[in-house]
């Protein structure tokens, strides 16, 4: 396998490439981050005209009550979810590729998970309320529902947020001392002495390093499959002819993988010609995370063809109507929107020379990302729209707030990832170096 | 509220309990009269006295309802309501249970008054035109009067006096003053059906409308009345249709119109005829029942002389002029010979064309030939329309030449509901100028509303409203009900019948009184003595009041001779003239009024616009019906704005593309289009007014011509929104709404198909306990005429906001209980219509309770599906669950101008937005009645809760009760084989509403 132990580079080249990224930034970063910053002020604005005027200043409306914002959320929590898989899971099975690969997943980990969590927020139409989904102890004894999908919701994701972002933190704090002993400036020393906790690298850091790392990778395995499970839940236990299915959580589970894989290839492509990561992020990286690609959107294809085998075998009127509107009628053009991004398209991976040209893996993770929001609307607005009763049947229209603040989403997200990749290392140091020969040898000609 | 009750206001069933055994007041009297004794009991020997300094008035008890009975003044019909009262404000209008005529129900026209009377756009003081400008200014009563008065007296002779129908009181005042005046009393309705009483005179004698039986007829034969809508005395009539239709062989109604009108849709079989083809047609059966031998019970020259008049007739000419197939003329005429009861009628604006009296008249022959005079119509209590297009006529040439200096409008909007044809606004324009000299007011209109009429008026005297007004109605003998105050005014306003005894007396000749109250009372010392109730006036009056009204039902059914004069013989059989004026070879133009908009007299009460239309489900908006072979021709598809236009004006409205109407025909509904009244109105405006567009050419001098113009239809420009509330007009195979076929079970009315009945799935967990009530409701669809009365109570009562179009375009709509309907196709006389009303289900097994995060929704041990609003974060998951799709939600904060928030219903809480609601059942007359139950040691019994929509339905088709009571209605009902709950067999939701499933008859 080819990988960064192989490609001539040495431990001050790593530390020298990856620190690199933390050099003052230029002004296309600021001009990045501007933009950012000014979507994320479109969306506040968005939702402030929301506060103020109720919801109906978004698009939605019966019978569709959840539209844009709850596909919005779902499409981030799944884009989380591979973040957790690349660095725990991958972790625990040693898969040497994720290495190069898995801090930048682990960013978009937390940031997708915090920008999954305004969503609920953003959706619900009386925020300021919203903490009543919280168990608190109050003089009246309100306990909220423990029998609704939403509470259920409320601590996978929580719970989610707090073990990812420490999983993402802890594994830091060795790369954040090697940055502050190369600081330059006078803050970022101070901001890498506080973060970096004191570590010394001896080794009792090392140990105590490794068992949190272990531990939190552990815990975070589980939530891999618990939280878009209960996200999924949202829908199962819900009574609506295409939502009330079984098979929604392993379902949803792929598809969340399936689609934060191809967003951390979106993201690492442009990062890696940006600051030169080529020799740390090689192809052969890109080739398995192909291959996971291919895996999830064969399981994807699969929950899609037995939703309708479900439907069909069930003889129920309304699941079968479901199912015969979305491929036919008024909406059909999401339906085969998100057949071909997310069934179709990535079958021209089984072809080599394709699964290695990082131009056209950058158009299909893109084109993945697509489908998979295509298909959470799916689920969500073709099944609202074709309920049980004909009377109440219904569409919608996007209004410019519901797209105003879907843009701030992406900003939001963008803007802590661009924050990230100028004040933390995007690479892991520590981690590349585990896999490489030892210290001031000659590059090896082949290990193993 | 101390004028209120020395005005001698009575107040009914204020805080009387149920069996009169102690009132809650008699109950807080003794136990005030208890704690005393015990305070002065301990208390130091020193005796004292305490008097507190009790603010408010004896009969304004906060929180306490006060009701008060009065007379329905929406329509001529006349029903008896109840309003109720709280703190000195009407809040709720409903059917008085006593009254005869609706028997407790009331259409949505009736209940709307409320916003007519809290009408935001009302004209708050007297208002003069400020000389040479549309606008005005205020000035004072006084001065009004005065110059009123002035006017008046300088006027003698050439006074024209313009109302809308008026019986009792009120009738007899305007025939004094224009007696004192020498004035020209004219009575405008455009709905009045003139025609069908003129017939009356001509066959019985008796210038009059027959009052129709429905409940006692087997096969009804129908030319185009809505009498389950707006015709003559709609909720009498469609009472009377329901407790036919509850009948083991439920009444049978063959239909004639062009286009589908509700009624068209509730009848059996509905006959598309061409328009025009009416009296053809109806010749056409009058014939083929003379051939069937009928007739034998008539006076010998009686059945010669009709047997004469259609001999020239032939059933093929008839059937091809109507378009009706032969067959089914003589189907028709065998259903009629062969029931034991029948009824034939005609009126609606499909029978308003030149030959409308010809119809009626032959309409009143085939009841004659049918023995239907006597049983099914009676024509010994007939309403008497005043209404008559030849004075109209008249009076309008008299203000053109200027031969009347003083014309009062009152309770009549002429300039828009009368044919722009009969140029009324120039007549107006001509009298002026000719009378501009005088420096006198010319036009003075005593309208609370700023609408066509007031716009042209010099002086504007706005009258109260019928709620806060003395005065009766006595709309057939034997029926007389009064109309009292239930509130002090809103604003500066003055009774009419006050305002003409005032410019009486003020232009020198008083009328004898000069309160109209002390009027309404001695005109009834006729009815006082008639009664022979024994016991003082006063004592009687104050009884009187408490009912509604004196009713003396036996005058109702009297029989009547009849005497059949020779010139009924002669009338004219052509068929309807038509005018083609500016639009040869174009369509027929057939305006209509319906339950929402009827002439557009109620054009400013946002309630009526929020109701659907029932058959078409557009809402806000105004339409032009046309057929998919018209449309295409003309390349017109649905929604796009069309032009219909012709010599007299044209009117833009969007076109809804429907098989539900003749090719030949445009129907557009009429009320739409008003250039002022108020910002309702304004909303639905950009219509135009269909009624301009009617030619007076063929005007027979009967009742206004509706029909009869032919008008060009042509693609407009623009991107008009129709507001199509319906998702899918048909139901598939969900069985949502379900019909039993009569006829297939010999005897049986009760269906025992293979799908009908209802089966309580096997449950796989523990049931709910529901330990004391468990509130059911009850919609029998074989009574459900789909008319929307029940929501226009709903929103009355439960503080509902009127959305808007815009919002109900969004899909936002708020009511909490809709009237879904699906068409099942097939050719027209085989369509199958099916209203499905449709509330909160209150699921045993609710979806949407378990979903709710924080406890929003829940369920409570009495069946009900409760909401806490409070505690409603809005994550409106309940509503993507609830099957049945009824739950709203709070997308805006809605505002209810003022003062129309004076109407609130201070039992129910106002929601604020990002809020989801719900129907409750009317949980607020839940609770009340069960306090009173509490107060008195027993259990709510049945029928003592009634919720709103269940009060309000003019045929009764929902009923309300306990289900643990094995004795209430809705257990008995639970066990009818036609009774169904909807999808519970699919998701075993449980409802708690029970349908009971329409009847119909395969073979009609």
């Amino acid at each position: 396998m080819e990988s960064a132990e192989e490609n001539n580079v040495t431990y001050k080249d790593v530390n020298d490439i990856v620190l690199k990224m933390l050099e003052p930034p230029t002004v296309g970063w600021y001009v990045l981050l501007g933009l950012c910053i000014s979507g994320v002020a479109i969306g506040a604005f968005c939702f402030s005209q929301q506060l103020l005027h109720g919801m109906g200043m978004a698009g939605i409306a019966h019978p569709i009550m959840w539209g844009v914002y709850i596909t919005n959320f779902v499409f981030w929590v799944g884009i989380a979810h591979s973040g957790t898989l690349i660095s725990a899971v991958l972790y625990l099975f040693r898969a040497k590729f994720r290495m190069p690969i898995y801090r930048l997943a682990e960013a978009m980990t937390v940031f997708a998970v915090m920008t999954a969590g305004l969503f609920p927020l953003i959706h619900v139409g009386r925020p300021w309320f919203a903490y009543w989904l919280m168990p608190y102890p109050n003089e009246r004894a309100l306990w909220p529902n423990f029998r609704s999908p939403l509470l259920w919701d409320v601590f996978a994701v929580s719970t989610y947020f707090t073990v990812s972002a420490l999983f993402f933190i802890v594994g830091l704090v060795p790369d954040i001392a090697a940055a502050r002993d190369a600081a330059k400036t006078k803050f970022r020393k101070f901001l890498y002495t506080i973060t970096s906790l004191g570590w010394t690298g001896g080794h009792k850091n090392w140990s105590h390093y490794e068992a949190a790392y272990l531990l939190f990778a552990a815990l975070a395995t589980p939530l891999v499959v618990s939280v878009h499970s209960v996200v999924s839940w949202d829908f199962a236990v819900g009574n609506v002819p295409g939502w009330h299915a079984t098979i929604f959580p392993p379902y949803f589970v792929a598809g969340a993988i399936f689609s934060g894989v191809a967003m951390v290839v979106t993201l690492i492509i442009p990062l890696r010609s940006i600051f030169g990561l080529e020799k740390l992020v090689t192809k052969d990286h890109f080739e398995c995370m192909s291959k996971l690609i291919m895996l999830t959107s064969g399981i994807v294809t699969y929950a899609y063809v037995t939703e309708f085998y479900t439907a069909w075998y069930s003889n129920n009127l309304f699941e079968r109507y479901q199912f015969w509107f979305r491929p036919f009628g008024e909406f059909k053009a999401a339906f085969w929107g998100m057949t071909f991004c997310n069934c179709i398209a990535p079958l021209s991976l089984w072809w080599k020379p394709l699964r290695t040209n990082i131009t056209y893996l950058f158009i299909l993770s893109i084109i993945i990302n697509i489908g998979m929001w295509l298909e959470r609307f799916n689920i969500i607005f073709t099944s609202l729209s074709r309920e049980f009763i004909p009377a109440a049947w219904g569409g919608y229209n996007f209004s410019w707030v519901e797209t105003g603040i879907t843009i701030g989403a992406f900003c939001w997200f963008g803007m802590w990832m661009t924050l990230f990749l100028k004040f933390f290392p995007a690479v892991a140091i520590t981690e590349i170096k585990m896999i490489m020969p030892a210290p001031m040898r000659k590059p090896a000609a082949g290990h193993h | 509220m101390s004028e209120l009750m020395d005005s001698g206001l009575v107040q009914i069933n204020s805080n009387k309990s149920a069996d009169g055994s102690m009132s809650r007041r008699s109950f807080l009297k003794v136990l005030g009269a208890a704690s005393a004794a015990g305070v002065a009991g301990c208390a130091d020997n020193v005796k004292q006295k305490v008097y507190p300094n009790v603010k408010g008035q004896d009969d304004a008890i906060p929180g306490t309802a006060v009701w008060y009975r009065s007379t329905c003044t929406e329509c001529s019909a006349g029903c008896g309501i109840s309003v109720r009262t709280r703190e000195g404000r009407a809040v709720k209008i409903e059917g008085n249970g006593e009254n005869p005529l609706n028997r407790g129900g009331l259409c949505s026209l009736g209940q709307s008054a409320l916003q007519g009377l809290y009408d935001p756009d009302r004209v708050r003081q007297p208002l003069e035109r400020v000389a040479g400008e549309s606008k005005f200014r205020p000035i004072s009563w006084e001065e009004a009067y005065k110059r009123v008065a002035t006017a008046l007296k300088a006027s003698k002779g050439k006074v024209g006096v313009v109302t809308g129908e008026h019986t009792g009181a009120m009738d007899e005042l305007l025939g004094e003053f224009s007696k004192s005046f020498r004035a020209d009393h004219v009575t405008y309705d455009s709905l009045q059906p003139v025609a069908l009483a003129e017939a009356s005179e001509l066959v019985f004698g008796t210038y009059g409308i027959p009052r129709y039986r429905f409940d006692k007829a087997d096969v009804v034969l129908n030319f185009g009345a809505d009498f389950l809508e707006t015709w003559v005395s709609p909720v009498e009539f469609a009472r009377g249709w329901a407790d036919g239709r509850r009948r083991e062989h439920p009444v049978k109604v063959f239909h004639v119109e062009p286009r589908l009108s509700l009624t068209a849709a509730n009848a059996d079989a509905w006959l598309r005829n061409k328009p025009g083809s009416e009296l053809a047609l109806a010749l056409g059966v009058l014939k083929a029942l003379v051939d069937r031998g009928l007739g034998k019970n008539l006076a010998g020259d009686v059945l010669s002389n009709i047997k004469s008049m259609v001999r020239g007739v032939s059933l093929a000419e008839a059937s091809k002029d109507s378009e009706v197939p032969e067959e089914k003329i003589l189907l028709v005429a065998e259903r009629l010979s062969k029931a034991k009861h029948s009824l034939v009628v005609a009126g609606g604006s499909a029978a308003s064309g030149s030959s409308a009296v010809s119809l009626m008249a032959v309409t009143h022959f085939m009841n004659l030939i049918l023995s239907n005079v006597g049983s099914t119509v009676n024509i010994s209590s007939m309403r008497k329309p005043k209404t008559s297009m030849k004075k109209v006529r008249a009076a309008i040439k008299k203000m053109k030449k200027g031969d009347l200096s003083l014309v009062l409008v009152d309770g009549s909007n002429p300039s828009f509901t009368l044919p722009k044809d009969y140029g009324f606004d120039y007549a107006v324009k001509e009298g002026k100028a000719k009378n501009a000299e005088s420096g006198n007011p010319y036009l003075v209109s005593f309208s609370s509303l700023l609408d066509e009429t007031s716009q042209l008026a010099d002086l504007i005297l706005p009258s109260h409203h019928s709620l806060e007004s003395w005065g009766d109605s006595r709309p057939y003998e034997g029926v007389n009900t009064l109309i009292q105050p239930v509130m002090t005014p809103v604003f500066d306003t003055r009774a009419f019948g006050d305002s003409l005894l005032t410019l009486s007396q003020g232009a020198g000749s008083a009328l004898g009184t000069d309160s109209y109250e002390a009027y309404v009372k001695a005109s009834w010392q006729d009815i006082y003595n008639e009664a022979s109730a024994g016991g003082s006036f006063e004592n009687w009056w104050r009884k009187t009041l408490e009912a509604g009204g004196y009713y003396d039902t036996s005058k109702l059914e009297e029989r009547a001779r009849v005497k059949v004069s020779s010139a009924a013989y002669k009338i004219s059989l052509d068929g309807d003239a038509v005018s083609d004026k500016g639009a040869k070879d174009g369509l027929m133009l057939l305006p209509f009024p319906s339950v929402k908009s009827f002439d557009g007299r109620a054009a400013n009460r946002p309630w009526l616009h929020e109701i659907p239309d029932p058959v078409t489900q557009i809402v806000w908006d105004s339409w032009a019906e046309i057929h998919p072979d018209t449309a295409k021709s003309r390349g017109i598809k649905q929604g796009d704005f069309v032009v219909v236009r012709n010599h007299y004006g044209e009117v833009n409205v969007p076109a809804y593309v429907t098989d539900h109407v003749h090719p030949g025909v445009v129907a557009v509904p009429l009320g739409y289009g008003h250039a002022h009244l108020g910002r309702y109105a304004d909303q639905v405006a950009h219509a135009g007014n269909v009624m301009s567009l009617i030619s007076a050419e063929h005007d027979a001098g009967g009742g206004a011509l509706l029909k009869g113009a032919l008008v060009e239809v042509m693609r407009g420009r623009g991107d008009p929104e129709l507001v199509k509330v319906q998702g899918s007009d048909f139901q598939g195979d969900r069985e949502l709404a379900r019909s039993t076929y009569v006829d297939d079970h010999h005897g049986d009315d009760h269906g025992h198909g293979g799908h009908h009945g209802h089966h309580e799935p096997k449950q796989m967990y523990e049931q709910r306990e529901h330990p004391l009530y468990e509130w059911t409701l009850t919609i029998d669809l074989a009574a459900c005429t789909g008319c929307s009365a029940c929501i226009t109570a709903c929103y009355a009562e439960n503080n509902i906001p009127a959305a808007g179009k815009d919002v109900w375009n969004e899909g936002r709509e708020m009511p909490w209980l809709r009237i879904e309907r699906y068409f099942e196709e097939g050719p027209s006389e085989e369509l199958k219509v099916n209203f499905l009303p449709m509330m909160c289900q209150h699921c045993n097994n609710a979806p949407c309770e378990p979903v709710c995060p924080v406890f929003a929704t829940y369920h409570n041990e009495e069946g009900l599906n409760a909401m806490v609003y409070n505690r409603c974060v809005g994550t409106r998951y309940c509503s993507n669950n609830c099957t049945y799709k009824v739950r709203r939600y709070n997308w805006y904060e809605f505002d209810f101008p003022e003062p129309l928030n004076l109407q609130l219903n201070p039992d129910v809480t106002k929601r604020s937005a990002g809020v989801m609601e719900k129907c409750t059942f009317c949980v607020q007359r839940i609770n009340e009645a069960k306090d009173l139950a509490k107060d008195e040691g027993r259990l709510v019994r049945d029928g003592e809760v009634q919720p709103a929509c269940v009060q309000g339905c003019p045929t009764q088709a929902l009923s309300f009760g306990n289900l643990n009571d094995k004795d209430s209605t809705v257990s008995h009902l639970s066990h009818d084989k036609r009774m169904y709950k909807v999808l519970d067999h699919h998701i075993n939701t449980q409802p708690s509403v029970q349908y009971l499933e329409r009847k119909r008859y395969r073979e009609v």
